[in-house]
């Protein structure tokens, strides 16, 4: 218990390096998200309102790819981005850059799959009335995301939360470097080893904390839908 | 009014291959008035005006609009979009490219007005009632100027009290010249606000040959009441409401050479106007007295009549056969 009550002083503190960690995880995940986001919402419409041979093939991978673990991924492109890799030569490794190609990966199958379930659930009165009232082109796309941003959302926050909560690639691309790609899982993952559990679990409840956020709006994204 | 809008031809439409849904030999539709498509649930109503919106592709035959006229689809249950009812009315005019303005304010209030939701502009589109968003459906249907307005089951779902309002609503329509064109299975309805009514059964129309008589109802104690019609009245059934229709069906009038004795009949003498075949050994006859007046008669009570063009000749039908609505 006094464990816990320490972790709770670390909070309430505002111990600049335990803020530090906060701030470079939310900033890694919201990068990636983001990017996530301008290419898996396109690409989820596309998938389903366009139809080309092969369609359900590239389904079949993209849902397969969001069960992806994140050492895969980690490994994945480690390998690119290593001294000997192709892209060795960019000096990548252990950089908040490698760290966010990593999540993208990651979190873009995730974003995909679920705008495209999400728009295979739209209702069917939507394009039907986009049509009638004379929306076309760009405009139409527009009006549709705009009327299924609620549960889009709800898609773009889900990868978020799968980010934030990661280990696998913030360790292996970011390599855990203090005051530089030292996030909230690294951190924890490298106390508990040490035996140090107040910074862990201080960053651990701040997690938990990010997580109910999440949920929460995302039940209020979708109740207003 | 006679000008035509749209000619279909030859028009077949499946979902599933083998499944047709609408089978249209020829059909041409008129501008100006009320259309309506008649029919019992699957008769392909919603199908042919999805068609004729060009939400759906034709698989075969031709569905050919006028240069310039367009359509817009109210759904029988309308889709609005989220936030308020103004901004629901806005979206036409963004989506063909109008400039924004201040006539834009003056013509949603207008718009609004005319649907009779007027001071509706800040309301959540969502939150509103089935009839009200009908209506602002409505609306926004003719935010998209469109001459031809086609209304899916519009009196689905509503109360008494809306369809009425939905009812003199279509009329204001007709009267402002826009092209209306309905589909439902509600008779009253039909008759009440249709210029032609055309009946669709398993996709296919068919022509209905019912006398419909626009008039006013006096009601009377007693078995009997009157509709009136100009320069004369029916006999027709007491029954309490307000009625602006009368329907006859063909078969229900006798025709006859000779004025015919029979008390509390309806007897109107006219000339024969058209004779055509209806199949199955009738004919159709219409004989106009004051109104064009339609009965369907037997092969053998033809040869008897040898109804000629310009014939004069007596319709007969018991007050019963006067239907209301």
């Amino acid at each position: 218990m006094n464990v816990l009550t320490e972790a709770f002083k670390l909070i309430l503190s505002g111990d600049p390096e335990l803020v530090e960690i906060c701030l470079t995880s939310l900033r890694f995940s919201a990068i990636s998200i983001v990017l996530a986001s301008l290419a898996g919402i396109p690409l989820g419409f596309f998938l389903k309102l366009r139809d080309f041979p092969g369609r359900k093939m590239v389904l079949v991978v993209i849902n397969s790819l969001m069960a992806l673990p994140t050492v895969v991924v980690g490994l994945f492109v480690y390998s690119l981005v290593a001294r000997s890799g192709p892209l060795g030569s960019l000096g990548l490794l252990f950089t908040p850059v490698a760290v966010i190609i990593g999540q993208f990966i990651l979190v873009l199958p995730i974003v995909t799959s679920m705008v495209h379930g999400r728009v295979s659930e739209m209702d069917p009165r939507l394009p039907e009335t986009l049509r009638t009232l004379g929306a076309s082109g760009p405009r139409y796309y527009f009006m549709l995301v705009r009327e299924m941003k609620g549960s889009i959302a709800s898609a773009v926050l889900a990868g978020f939360g799968r980010v934030i909560g990661e280990v696998g690639v913030s360790m292996m691309l970011g390599g855990n470097i203090r005051w530089y790609t030292r996030t909230i899982t690294t951190t924890i993952s490298l106390e508990t080893s040490k035996g140090e559990f107040e910074l862990g679990l201080a960053l651990g409840i701040i997690l938990m904390m990010i997580a109910f956020l999440l949920n929460f709006l995302t039940h209020r994204l979708v109740r207003y839908e | 009014m006679s000008d035509i809008i749209c000619r279909i031809r030859d028009l077949k439409f499946a979902y599933e291959p083998g499944v047709p849904v609408l089978s249209i030999d020829e059909l041409n539709l008129e501008r100006g008035g009320i259309l309506t498509f008649r029919g019992h649930n699957g008769s392909g109503k919603t199908t042919l005006l999805k068609v004729l919106a060009g939400l759906l592709p034709v698989s075969r035959g031709e569905v050919i609009f006028n240069d310039g006229e367009r359509s817009v689809l109210v759904q029988q249950e309308p889709y609005l979009f989220q936030g308020s009812v103004k901004q629901n009315l806005l979206y036409p005019l963004k989506f063909r490219g109008v400039s924004s303005g201040k006539e834009r304010s003056g013509k949603i209030a207008e718009v609004l007005e005319f649907v009779g939701l007027g001071g509706f502009e800040k309301r959540k589109a969502r939150h509103l009632s089935g009839g009200e968003s009908k209506r602002v459906a409505i609306a926004r249907a003719l935010m998209a100027e469109s001459p031809v307005l086609m209304l899916d089951e519009p009196n689905a779902n509503v109360d008494r009290a809306t369809s009425g309002a939905l009812e003199e609503l279509f009329l204001h329509l007709k009267a402002s010249g826009i092209t209306v064109i309905l589909s439902t299975h509600d008779d009253r309805l039909a008759y009440r606000v249709s210029d032609r009514i055309v009946d669709l059964e398993g996709g296919v129309p068919f022509q209905h040959y019912e006398t419909i008589l626009k008039g006013s109802y006096e009601y009377r104690d007693g078995m009997y009441s009157l509709f009136h019609l100009q320069g004369t009245a029916l006999s027709c059934p007491s029954r309490h409401g307000e009625y602006t229709t009368a329907v006859l069906s063909p078969s229900d009038v006798l025709l006859s050479k000779d004025r015919v004795k029979k008390e509390g009949y309806n007897q109107l003498d006219g000339v024969v106007e058209a004779v055509s075949p209806s199949g199955e050994d009738r004919y159709i006859i219409t004989v106009n007295c004051g109104f064009p007046l339609r009965a369907s008669v037997p092969g053998a009570a033809y040869e008897l009549l040898k109804p000629l063009k310009g014939m004069k000749l007596y319709a007969l039908f018991s007050p019963s056969a006067v239907h209301l609505f």
